[in-house]
């Protein structure tokens, strides 16, 4: 479903402050948009004016080209999923029952409910035989926050609005449900309106990013542009100092890696002085050793093989390394390249099957073809 | 002794004041109920708890006016009789009643609230799936206390003619029979607890288990 916003306003004292001023867009279908800014800002009061918990005051909503007000609210809002930060579960009913509520609102068949409300604890990493029928108090603050997204998925709507759901969680039980949040719209691809003041969180979960001030967008963007080109000096500062890591924490390394390159096959090459030659005629200072079927046993140096046995077996010499895989970020493989110390950093597969190799030099490009904000 | 030979040797009159006091408790206090959780939740509609609020004072402030003072007045008004003992009962019932409707309601929790609303249900539907079945706890406390507030000042409703255990009471202060007195408040404190008792397993039955466990965290 697309959601355009036309010249919506919300203004509060008899027009004296606008919390929301003459806002145009369209939320592209399917895709996640953060809306962020500094508190109020007015990124909630557009959250809310869409399920019309807060009536404009002027302006339309249209969805698909249809205006808000042909639209009865409570109908509107049994069909749009609604998360908000402190969840709201209802404590009087069970897990079965909380998920249920639209369902059951729009009168589906119970059998239905039922295997709905499996399906959808399934997807949210929640076992329903274990957890099915035990009340809020029963869960943990994650478990709480897993039900709340379930309960706005119930009823399979096309539109989700999100108020800072994961906002009361701890920093690591955060990640993870990121993480996880991440997986879910991966597989329901459901157009969501997502509401934060954490960058971190924007930047990890947004397709797009909608940077709002004073009731006005500031800049809307695909993410990938917002970080790699700020418009002005206020979206550098949301961005924060860390702007240019944080782009390489999005950037996906099967975008960036190099299958062209020289490893060593341990199965021709067999000792220190065949490795040695081969090195020195590529030029190489080191090389990733790779095993059967492509497999990275580890990497070998010149400097180090120059010490060894000649006579040695490779194999037995091998350096072991960590890699990347090539939907982890560039971030994590620079984190990698500072713990090896070399200057470039494999790619493999599941099966530990080498792809490729990152290089720092590639890493350096990336970054410097970041703008600079004048501020 | 002289208090259960009393008793045994009265059995036919006891049970037909026991059944007069049960029969004004029982008419005054479900009356009570009715209108208590009706106001109750009128006052907190409409968005605003102003007059929620307002009603929480009066009903707060009217729970320190002593039983005997609501029986004169009434008695001024509407004379003697079962008519007018069962009105002041209803009126003292009451505002445990409404007071505590009144504040379960208030201290509903927003978030359940806006939850509510957000994923489409009506007013309606809010009050009776969300609002009543979480302040039950709040509810049943006030149904409970005016049950036995209402039981005990039954038996000075005696007083104006009412009849029920507490005519036994009275009769045993004139006669100066300590026996008759102690039976009359006996039977009157054995059925105000029989009735909190069935009360509490009624309450036990129609509140959710999960309430009880977020009391406990």
């Amino acid at each position: 479903m697309q959601i355009s916003l036309e010249n919506l306003t919300k203004t509060y004292n008899k027009g004296s402050f606008k919390a929301v001023d003459q806002l145009s867009l369209t939320f592209e279908p399917k895709k996640l948009t953060v809306l962020i800014g500094p508190s109020g800002c007015g990124k909630t009061t557009v959250l809310k004016m869409i399920n019309r918990l807060i009536e404009r005051t002027s302006g339309d909503i249209l969805f698909d080209g249809k205006s808000i007000d042909q639209i009865d609210p409570i109908q509107l809002r049994r069909q749009i999923g609604y998360a908000i930060q402190n969840i709201g579960l209802f404590i009087h009913m069970n897990v079965f029952d909380n998920i249920a509520v639209v369902p059951r609102l729009l009168k589906w068949p119970e059998k239905k409910i039922k295997s709905r409300v499996e399906e959808l604890m399934e997807l949210v990493n929640l076992d329903p035989q274990v957890h099915m029928y035990k009340y809020p108090a029963q869960l943990s603050g994650g478990q709480k926050q897993r039900i709340g997204v379930a309960r706005s998925l119930a009823a399979n709507p096309k539109v989700i609005l999100m108020d800072e759901p994961f906002g009361a969680i701890d920093p690591i039980n955060r990640e993870k449900l990121q993480d996880a949040f991440i997986d879910i719209q991966e597989k329901i691809k459901k157009t969501i309106i997502f509401v934060t003041h954490d960058i971190r969180e924007a930047i990890k979960l947004a397709d797009k990013i909608l940077i709002m001030d004073n009731g006005r967008i500031v800049q809307y963007d695909d993410t990938v542009n917002v970080v790699k080109k700020p418009k002005n000096a206020f979206v550098d500062s949301i961005l924060g100092s860390d702007r240019v890591l944080k782009g390489l924490e999005m950037m996906p390394v099967k975008d960036h890696y190099s299958g062209n390159f020289l490893p060593i096959n341990a199965q021709e090459v067999k000792t220190i002085a065949m490795a040695l030659e081969y090195l020195e005629k590529k030029k190489k200072t080191y090389a990733y050793v790779i095993g059967p079927r492509d497999i990275l046993l580890g990497y070998c140096t010149v400097e180090e093989l120059k010490r060894m046995d000649q006579k040695d077996e490779l194999i037995g010499q091998v350096k072991p390394i960590e890699s990347v895989q090539p939907h982890s970020n560039l971030m994590e493989a620079i984190i990698r390249m500072v713990e090896s110390g070399l200057t470039s950093c494999p790619v493999v597969d599941a099966h530990h099957q080498l792809l490729g190799v990152i290089r720092f030099e590639t890493l350096v490009e990336i970054m410097s073809a970041y703008e600079r904000v004048e501020v | 002794m002289a208090l259960f030979s009393y008793l045994f040797e009265n059995i036919p009159y006891i049970l037909e004041k026991t059944w007069e006091h049960l029969y004004l408790f029982l008419i005054s206090w479900s009356l009570a109920v009715i209108t208590g959780i009706f106001i109750g939740v009128l006052s907190t509609r409409g968005g605003n708890e102003k007059i929620g609020r307002i009603v929480l004072s009066i009903t707060g402030a009217t729970q320190a006016v002593p039983s005997t003072a609501v029986i004169a007045l009434v008695f001024i008004f509407m004379g003697i009789g079962a008519l007018p003992a069962t009105f002041a009962l209803f009126i003292y019932s009451l505002v445990p009643i409404t007071f505590n409707t009144a504040s379960g309601l208030i201290s509903c929790s927003p978030d359940m609230k806006e939850a509510a609303l957000g994923m489409g249900m009506t007013k309606r539907q809010i009050l009776f799936k969300v609002e009543l079945p979480t302040s039950i706890p709040a509810i049943a406390s006030g149904v409970r206390t005016a049950a036995v507030i209402n039981i005990g000042t039954a038996a000075i409703a005696s007083m104006i003619g009412a009849g029920g255990l507490g005519e036994i009471i009275f009769i045993g202060l004139k006669l100066m029979d300590v026996s008759k007195i102690f039976a009359g408040a006996l039977l009157v404190a054995l059925l105000a607890i029989l009735i909190d008792i069935l009360l509490a397993l009624i309450e036990r039955t129609i509140m959710s288990k999960g309430l009880l466990m977020n009391q406990e965290n």
